[in-house]
């Protein structure tokens, strides 16, 4: 009986596995847990082990001055600086403001596009690491409606 | 039936670069684990963790994202060198162990 269940166990994890709708092939990148639970930008910053970066006109967000609601806020992030390796959304005022790490490289156009919750009127900001510097910009958006409610 | 159905598009742009436009729209309810339910019962989190894009079966990149990503999430990437054909893959991945891919072709 125990046996059964051990083989039953290990055939739904194998199933898991095999599952058509979940063909998660590889392990996923390690995850810097400590980065997406921070409880501010300074603690992202932190836990990333980022330098400070350099603010740069050359990353262009674009996102709506004022938002409706914020729990679904387009943004888009273009930038011309060479070589992107990665692009991190931070939410200032979202009680966990790592909202996406991107990783890029030269495959990839330095081009992104999301929707991300925010849960009020703050700074949005978006950080770019290319060529081993790391940059910044950022713009306001003004929220409505949180986007932290329930729901 | 399948829960968490993905909608994605790979539309070529006739560039020199062969970039393809990929925009993906999965269905997720990213819950923060902040919110309460209407019982007042606290929503535990349930929010996609990681999301991998692939072109022909491969690996290209991958994002890893936190509650602060909108619910049905939409996402997009411009990736060159897609000839007409090729097969543009998305997988992601949520905290409670949850996975699901799709595969469209680009044109």
């Amino acid at each position: 009986m125990q046996r059964r269940h051990f083989l039953a166990g290990g055939l739904a994890l194998l199933s898991a596995y095999l599952a058509p709708g979940g063909a998660w092939a590889n392990s996923p990148a390690r995850r810097n847990s400590n980065a997406f639970n921070a409880r501010s930008p300074a603690s992202v910053y932190a836990a990333l082990g980022l330098k400070p970066p350099r603010d740069s006109d050359a990353i262009r967000i674009v996102a709506p001055d004022v938002a409706e609601n914020g729990a679904s806020v387009p943004v888009e992030i273009q930038t011309n600086l060479p070589q992107v390796e990665q692009i991190l959304l931070i939410g200032e005022r979202n009680l966990f403001p790592l909202l996406a790490d991107a990783s890029f490289n030269p495959r990839l156009q330095p081009w992104f596009e999301a929707r991300i919750k925010l849960a009020e009127t703050s700074k949005l900001h978006v950080l770019v690491q290319a060529n081993g510097q790391l940059y910044s910009n950022s713009r306001t958006v003004r929220v409505i409606l949180g986007g932290c409610l329930p729901g | 039936m399948n829960k968490f159905p993905i909608r994605m598009r790979a539309s070529l742009q006739n560039d020199p670069d062969h970039t393809a436009l990929i925009k993906v729209l999965l269905s997720h309810p990213m819950v923060t684990g902040l919110s309460k339910d209407e019982q007042g019962r606290p929503r535990p989190a349930h929010f996609i963790t990681d999301i991998e894009l692939s072109l022909n079966g491969q690996l290209v990149t991958r994002v890893q994202t936190g509650s602060g990503i909108a619910a049905d999430p939409l996402f997009g990437w411009r990736l060159k060198g897609v000839k007409a054909g090729d097969k543009v893959g998305i997988a992601w991945l949520d905290n409670q162990g949850q996975q699901q891919s799709f595969e469209t072709t680009a044109q």
